[in-house]
């Protein structure tokens, strides 16, 4: 990114375009505001120290939402970093959809999801993000990403009864 | 695309999730602090403090940890781990109500956690103190919603607030119990106050710092000066860390600890100390926490601790 005359004017213009973007990720994947915070500022400071490395500006959102991911994963590797639900079978995994109330909207049910799915749904239905996309920025195969949003989409299909 | 995508998408953009204007002067007030230049990145000064001690660990090993999470899980594992011979009373955690609220000026999310316990000792005094630890759990966070929603309507769409509760299960072994509660309230700055509940498994008891040691020890000089020496060290090493101690200011600086500070255990069974923002330092600090050597209280402990 050499050609890039004001570093930090350019920055700010492509994080400004896209925060509600990093925001949902973030907040979705901690669940809570605070972390997200510390896990936005995380990546936007990695972001802008790693900047030179970006080799296509046209594909900044991916690349600073992969860094997001990993800073939001530090995080929680943090607070719980013994297992993750989606490490459990799915057969073991909540059926009790009966206590989320009739009018549960998407960001409720998204928020009781595991937090593998809720990327995957995060990228998917919010983002509007293709497979190979959501792919690329966990780091995840492209069938381990169609696995999480089919059994994310089950999931939803039941709580939010549609 | 199938229909419940499109229904999925469609809801995604009906619920689009947008950031608050707090979290958007937030990352304009980070993007600004970065150097102009393109020079390295002053670290120290630009990141937040909140987590700069490691926090524990959630469970202590992999198969404790599936111990703690599998009977939040299914009604038929918990059933079937009830049957389990176990060393200790089992108790557990579950989120029995989540409270989300955004109109766009105003969010708030917040799990409320309940104690739960396993198989027998509901009658016993292990079951008194869980009752009386859920009681004021709905107390608090009865008080905290009541509060958002007085806040809510009286700003309107004239300002904004944030108001979060998360809680983890920091300790649960056959002996000792543990639950930490993050409050975070934000109304233009934010501030966060964590909140401890502590059981001896072994008697059943709410526990508080004071009720490990012996009487007549001076514990809380002993902690509160390595506290000191701690402080000290952090700000000699690292010209960006501040803490309240021989400042101008004396009555507000940090002199000693209280019989009911905030504490936990850490995983290699070192007690940790932790302060509420603004206790001992500015709010830049966060909510820091000093592990303390077990060397520096051990002589004063009580049998079995």
């Amino acid at each position: 990114m050499t050609y890039i005359t004001d570093k930090k004017k350019w920055y700010t213009e492509q994080i400004t375009a896209c925060q509600a973007s990093l925001y949902r990720l973030a907040v979705s994947l901690l669940r809570n505001e605070e972390d997200a915070r510390d896990a936005l500022q995380e990546a936007l400071c990695t972001g802008y120290e790693k900047l030179d490395s970006l080799q296509d500006a046209g594909k900044f959102r991916p690349w600073i939402m992969r860094i997001l991911h990993n800073a939001s994963y530090d995080i929680l590797r943090a607070r719980k970093p013994a297992v993750s639900l989606s490490d459990i079978p799915p057969d073991q995994e909540p059926a009790n959809t009966a206590a989320f109330p009739s009018d549960t909207g998407l960001k409720e049910a998204l928020l009781a999801l595991p937090e593998d799915y809720r990327e995957a749904v995060i990228l998917f239905y919010y983002e509007d993000m293709s497979i190979k996309e959501i792919s690329r920025i966990t780091g995840e195969s492209a069938g381990t990403i169609k696995t999480r949003l089919s059994r994310a989409r089950s999931r939803l299909r039941r709580v939010l009864d549609l | 695309m199938n229909s419940i995508d499109k229904q999925l998408k469609n809801m995604a953009k009906e619920e689009a999730m947008e950031p608050s204007a707090a979290i958007q002067a937030f990352i304009q007030r980070t993007l600004s602090g970065l150097p102009d230049d393109g020079s390295p990145l002053p670290r120290k000064m630009a990141r937040s403090k909140r987590h700069s001690f490691p926090r524990p660990l959630a469970a202590i090993a992999a198969a404790f940890a599936l111990f703690l999470l599998i009977p939040n899980l299914s009604a038929s594992a918990a059933e079937a781990m009830s049957d389990l011979p176990l060393i200790g009373p089992i108790v557990d955690v579950i989120t029995i109500r989540n409270y989300f609220y955004d109109d766009g000026y105003h969010r708030s999310s917040i799990d409320v956690p309940q104690v739960e316990l396993g198989g027998e000792g509901e009658n016993s005094s292990l079951g008194d103190s869980v009752q009386s630890i859920n009681a004021d759990v709905q107390a608090m966070t009865d008080r905290l919603i009541a509060q958002f929603e007085a806040d809510t309507a009286e700003i309107g769409d004239s300002g904004h607030t944030e108001l979060s509760l998360t809680y983890q299960v920091l300790t649960n072994t056959d002996s000792w119990f543990t639950l930490e509660i993050l409050v975070y309230q934000g109304a233009g700055s934010g501030s966060q106050s964590y909140h401890y509940y502590h059981i001896d498994k072994r008697t059943g008891q709410i526990m508080q710092l004071s009720d490990l040691f012996t009487e007549g020890n001076d514990y809380q000089t002993a902690i509160s000066d390595e506290i000191l020496r701690q402080m000290n060290d952090q700000m000699a090493a690292d010209e960006s860390i501040t803490y309240w101690v021989g400042s101008a200011y004396p009555e507000l600086d940090f002199h000693s600890i209280t019989p009911d500070q905030n504490f936990y255990f850490f995983e290699n069974g070192n007690l940790v100390i932790r302060f509420d923002e603004y206790e001992v330092g500015p709010g830049s600090m966060g909510s820091p926490a000093f592990e303390i050597p077990r060397s520096v209280y051990e002589s004063m402990l009580k049998e079995g601790y």
